[in-house]
């Protein structure tokens, strides 16, 4: 298949599978079509399988751009996608507020000093 | 993100904010630092207690985050400074004394979850995703595109977070805490959890999945 041919195929079917809403039947139909049969396609459950890696930027050049091109096709993974980015960068700074340190407890600090002299 | 990036987020030891000496780019602050090391090299009693109490809340959140038990996180804490008060001669600064204290108080709470041996987990399927009979993904489509930041300004956010980290089974909570929350790169997980590389992986995304599909409505 030309690349002309290919880049052509794929804005059709961006345009027609694309969008910020669910898919209905007929466009599950045709886009589960589409993943199955046209070359360098993933599925949603390969793409989910290439999440880890991309955000950890493990994957080669080809890897990525199929990866992206599924995420132009297909809302749901998408959105997936940007909430899993989400949800480490929430774990990362979920504790990151120096306000909610425990306090010391004085008798844990005493615990420590005596335990450290009797050794 | 990279593990380049975990790195400079650690600073003095994980992503949580890190106790002022373990900071690196203030002089003032590493020139006392420098001079508590040699301090408790000498032996000197004073410094150990300064030690105890500059580093110990920071240490006591590690812990609690990694045991989620406050008798036992104490446990980590104070076995923690006993095993660094007898290992000081050997600290040579090449990370800050916080990133020591972490790394050691990390040990040390990941010693006693083992201790209490192999509790039976709930399966973390049903948290994971799902596809339909098509292939696609299956769920509801959050489309709220804001970012971490602008969620964390929500009052609920936070204790939503940790609510939903503290609901993943163990090993899965175990890991995405040392690698999200503390700030351990893959390799560092790898040795610490005694775990294969392939096995961090998966087990990482399956908790970072497990979470964002219980902290869904905070997208909403």
């Amino acid at each position: 298949m030309s690349a002309k041919l290919r880049e052509l195929l794929q804005a059709v079917l961006v345009r027609l599978v694309s969008r910020d809403t669910p898919p209905g039947p007929i466009q599950k139909w045709v886009g589960s079509r589409f993943l199955r049969h046209f070359p360098g396609q993933l599925s949603c459950r390969e793409f989910e399988d290439f999440v880890y890696d991309y955000h950890e930027q493990n994957l080669t050049p080809k890897q990525q751009t199929t990866f992206e091109l599924h995420m132009r096709l297909c809302p749901m993974c998408r959105t997936h996608f940007r909430s899993y980015v989400t949800t480490i960068e929430l774990g990362q700074r979920v504790c990151d507020d120096h306000d909610e340190l425990p306090d010391m407890p004085e008798e844990l600090v005493q615990a420590i000093l005596s335990a450290r002299s009797a050794r | 993100m990279s593990e380049d990036t975990h790195e400079k987020q650690r600073g003095g030891g994980c992503a949580r904010t890190a106790p002022p000496a373990a900071r690196a780019p203030d002089p003032q602050k590493t020139r006392g630092e420098s001079r508590l090391v040699q301090a408790l090299q000498a032996g000197e009693g004073s410094a150990f207690e300064e030690l105890v109490r500059r580093h110990g809340p920071n240490l006591l959140a590690v812990a609690r985050g990694i045991v989620r038990n406050d008798e036992d996180a104490r446990d980590c804490v104070q076995e923690a400074f006993l095993s660094a008060y007898r290992s000081i001669a050997r600290f040579e600064g090449r990370a800050s004394l916080g990133t020591w204290l972490h790394r050691i108080v990390t040990n040390a709470s990941l010693m006693k979850l083992r201790s209490h041996g192999r509790r039976p987990e709930v399966s973390i399927d049903p948290l994971l995703s799902h596809f339909d009979e098509y292939g696609f993904l299956e769920g509801p489509i959050h489309s709220n595109s804001a970012s971490a930041e602008e969620l964390l300004q929500r009052a609920d956010t936070r204790k939503m977070v940790r609510g939903a980290i503290d609901q993943l089974p163990e090993s899965y909570r175990t890991i995405l805490v040392l690698r999200d929350i503390e700030g351990y790169s893959t390799d560092e997980v790898v040795e610490l959890l005694e775990i294969s590389r392939g096995a961090a992986k998966v087990r990482l995304h399956r908790a970072r999945t497990a979470l964002k599909n219980l902290i869904g409505s905070v997208f909403e």
